[in-house]
């Protein structure tokens, strides 16, 4: 992968534009449940945490599908799910440690990030680049892990509020 | 339908009874949304002289065909109904994320009717509208309200608008708040909404928002977000910045307008707050929905007396509960702060409030018997913190005093207080500008529908500003006295006295209010500067390609104006005449004049001819008559408010 997504909840103030451009991008109109990436909210302490695939090195979601829906394509590192195959199981949704994939709001096919297929809308929008699209030299992959650590402790934080 | 969601739901609170409206297409094209199709729902569904906190009046929620777009920004939902505060027309507008998710569950505007027999909310899941019980919710403050909304629901995503105490005591200064601490605070929309006894609105919606043209959108969006990027680094810190430098020039109100100046006021800024370790996120960095900016602060006090966290100051509320109660303390101001956030107060009411107490009581004409034993002096801190409780709930005898706001509370105590009762004839409290040293706006803070503030034209002569609209070098505008440029401006040499030719300053102040009222109606925040909300160009873009309704730019401010002149009607329709248009006594009359103030501002004074002569010039352009302050017959019906012509007529109401 030449890029990578670093996602720093630390300097994302909890707007959701990132989830309104995603929409649009993906389906052509706006509606939140149908943005790849979730931006979780916690008032009490102004958080706003984007949570959306981390495209893993060894995603526990492929391994996790029953149909073998889901695969991870060895050149882009990108991480998808063959819609025809998945039969809305749900098991993925399970195994993932980042609450990231999702079902559809229609309830019956499991959806994740696709990283706009190697140009991230979410990343070119946000300002205060809470989410940036990044070349990924040792340090940005440092940078990522570090940062996605970060967010799953907030995450835990925030759902036990 | 593309951008709107083509429904009004209503909700007779008396009756228990909901049902669903189209927007209409006439109220669509007319009015946009928002701002403007609430007042002109607010003219139909209340009769003439109604008591605002009477079963007969109305709140009407709306949102703007832009939100839930791709459009950054646009995350405002406008309140609206008549004010017990002033007697005449209130809007009163809120950011947060409730304008979005109530899109997405398919509406458009909430008008609710009657009153609720016993406390309740409105629950509003998609397309299941219910009202619930709301009894074990009365008394919670705004933060427990959404906690145990979303608790008993079961659903963290869900967003709820809720009044606190403040409203529940029917304060005349209480807010509605969303989302924790977003508020649309002004003119006693609260009260209002506790008279009706409804705790809250709880909304989640699942739906979406269709555009008429994506691409063209999109493109359109490109283009602003260049714009927005500059204005967020400009952001830093928010609108807390400019105390800073309006103290430095001694232009900063103080102790209730009778200065410019508090010592270490600065403290109370983003800069200085980050610091001494309150400033939790590095710069501003809370965002309403789709807003790339965050204008809002997030300060941590971690220990002591004054524990807590507030979403604030705001230059605002710098001024009015620091400033002007002549508090430097920055825990204590957090405090007071984050105290109205939760209680549904007015920040800017409620300082301006206790400033006039402070003052009658450092004059004697307020008591320690008269204030509960406490010694209500400027600068007394615990004394600041420990009113605003007792207002929200109207505890004792000095909170049930100062919930009734600057005006009521001064024709109670009687003597000269009414001198420094810093409303106007309007009786609303007034924002944070000594306007006896900004010339413009003394004309728009006297003839704002509402009362005097800042929040119907905010206006910034900057030199290229001033040639958009006169089309003339503003060098050849023989200026009293020069204009600052931009910068200066911003970083709060306006305090200054800005000169220009009285024609000139009521074109300007038309300019702003045009632009306001579609911003309002559209749903944009007004943070988004040139990039969007004064930039009629983009704003009708925007619509065009989000409803199919091609618009063009005039066309779309012909709407702005439409809207600002029926607020006016509606008014006029509650006994508003020319005598109303003016500005606190003080500001009147009182010659500004205090150690350290510069020479440019000492001795200025906003006197009733410099007042009336601006106001003369705009009546006319308007086409007002001078006398009453009435838009004439053909003003309105150039319009297209003929049948708004024809009631105020039958009233009487026609010069």
């Amino acid at each position: 992968m030449d890029n990578i997504l670093i996602v720093d909840y630390e300097k994302c103030n909890g707007c959701q534009y990132c989830m309104l451009v995603c929409s649009m991008a993906h389906e052509g109109y706006v509606q939140m449940s149908r943005s790849r990436v979730k931006v979780y909210k916690l008032e009490s302490e102004a958080l706003g945490i984007p949570m959306l695939c981390e495209h893993c090195d060894e995603p526990p979601c492929i391994p996790s599908c029953p149909v073998d829906a889901l695969g991870k394509d060895i050149k882009s590192g990108i991480v998808s799910i063959d819609l025809q195959t998945c039969t809305g199981c749900k098991l993925c949704v399970e195994a993932c440690p980042y609450s990231a994939v999702r079902m559809n709001p229609d309830g019956n096919k499991a959806f994740i990030c696709d990283l706009c297929g190697g140009d991230p809308e979410c990343a070119k929008a946000c300002m205060p680049k809470a989410i940036t699209w990044v070349e990924a030299k040792p340090s940005a992959i440092w940078m990522k892990n570090h940062c996605t650590d970060k967010r799953v402790e907030a995450m835990e934080r925030l759902l036990e509020v | 339908m593309y951008g709107w969601n083509d429904c009004i739901l209503y909700v007779d609170l008396t009756k228990r009874r909901i049902w669903k409206e189209p927007l209409s297409k006439s109220l669509r094209e007319a009015f946009i949304g928002g701002r403007g199709v609430n007042v002109r729902l607010l003219w139909d569904l209340t009769k003439p002289g109604v008591e605002p906190l009477s079963p007969e009046n109305v709140l009407i929620l709306g949102t703007g065909p832009l939100t839930g777009t791709i459009v950054p920004m646009t995350s405002r939902t406008t309140i609206t109904t008549k004010s017990p505060a002033t007697n005449l027309y209130v809007k009163s507008s809120m950011g947060g994320q409730f304008a979005g998710e109530l899109k997405f569950a398919g509406y458009d505007h909430i008008v609710f009717l009657g009153i609720s027999e016993k406390p309740a909310f409105l629950w509003i899941n998609d397309d299941t509208v219910e009202l619930r019980n709301a009894e074990d919710l009365w008394g919670f403050d705004v933060r427990e309200t959404d906690s145990a909304i979303k608790r008993d629901l079961g659903d963290r995503d869900i967003r709820v608008t809720s009044i606190g105490q403040a409203g529940e005591s029917l304060v005349k200064y209480a807010a509605i708040m969303n989302s924790v601490y977003n508020a649309a605070a002004r003119g006693g929309v609260g009260a209002v909404m506790g008279s009706k006894n409804l705790k809250a609105i709880a909304v989640r919606g699942t739906g979406k928002i269709t555009v008429r043209d994506p691409e063209r959108l999109g493109e359109a969006v490109s283009k602003a977000s260049e714009d927005l990027k500059e204005r967020a680094a400009h952001f830093e810190y928010g609108t807390s910045r400019g105390i800073v430098n309006l103290n430095d020039i001694y232009s900063m109100p103080s102790y209730n307008f009778q200065s410019g100046y508090l010592k270490d006021g600065h403290l109370l800024a983003g800069p200085y707050l980050a610091e001494m370790g309150y400033l939790k996120a590095k710069r501003a960095q809370v965002g309403c929905f789709g807003c790339p900016i965050g204008c809002h602060l997030y300060n941590v006090v971690e220990k002591g007396p004054y524990k807590g966290y507030a979403v604030g100051p705001e230059y605002e509320t710098s001024f009015s509960l620091g400033f002007s109660t002549g508090v430097a303390d920055p825990e204590a101001v957090l405090k007071a702060n984050e105290l109205c956030n939760i209680m549904g107060l007015d920040a800017i009411s409620t300082g301006v409030t206790i400033s006039w107490a402070m003052e009658s009581y450092e004059k004697g004409v307020l008591t320690k018997d008269d204030t509960d034993g406490l010694e209500l002096r400027f600068g007394n801190a615990e004394a600041l913190v420990k009113i605003i409780p007792m207002i929200a709930r109207r505890e004792g005898k000095i909170g049930a005093l100062l919930a009734e706001g600057t005006k009521r509370a001064a024709e109670t105590i009687g003597g000269d207080s009414w001198k420094w009762a810093m409303s106007n004839s309007k009786g609303l409290e007034i924002s944070g500008v000594d306007l006896r040293t900004f010339k413009t706006r003394m004309l728009t803070y006297s003839v704002n529908p509402r009362g005097p503030d800042h929040l119907f034209h905010e206006v910034f002569p900057t030199p290229e500003r001033v040639y958009e609209i006169t089309g003339k070098d503003p060098s050849q505008l023989e200026l009293a006295e020069g204009i600052p440029p931009p910068e200066a401006q911003f970083e709060g040499a306006f305090g200054s006295v800005i000169g220009l030719p009285t024609k000139v300053e009521a074109q300007i102040a038309r300019w702003y209010e045009d632009r306001f009222a579609v911003t309002d109606a559209l749903g944009i925040c007004k943070f988004s500067g040139n990039a969007i909300h004064l930039n009629a160009g983009m704003m009708s873009e925007m619509f065009s390609a989000v409803t199919g309704v091609e618009t063009s730019p005039e066309q779309l401010l012909f709407v702005g104006r439409r809207i600002y002149t029926l607020e006016r009607c509606f008014n006029i329709r509650e006994g508003f005449d020319r005598t109303l248009d003016d500005l606190p006594w003080r500001i009147m009359h009182e010659p500004a004049d205090w150690p350290g103030i510069s020479p440019n501002s000492k001795g200025k004074v906003a006197s009733p001819e410099i007042v009336h002569e601006m106001q003369d010039e705009y009546y006319k352009i308007h086409g007002w008559d001078l006398k009453t302050g009435w838009p004439h017959r053909d003003t309105l019906e150039k319009l297209g408010l003929e049948n708004i012509a024809k009631e105020l007529e039958t009233m009487g109401k026609m010069p």
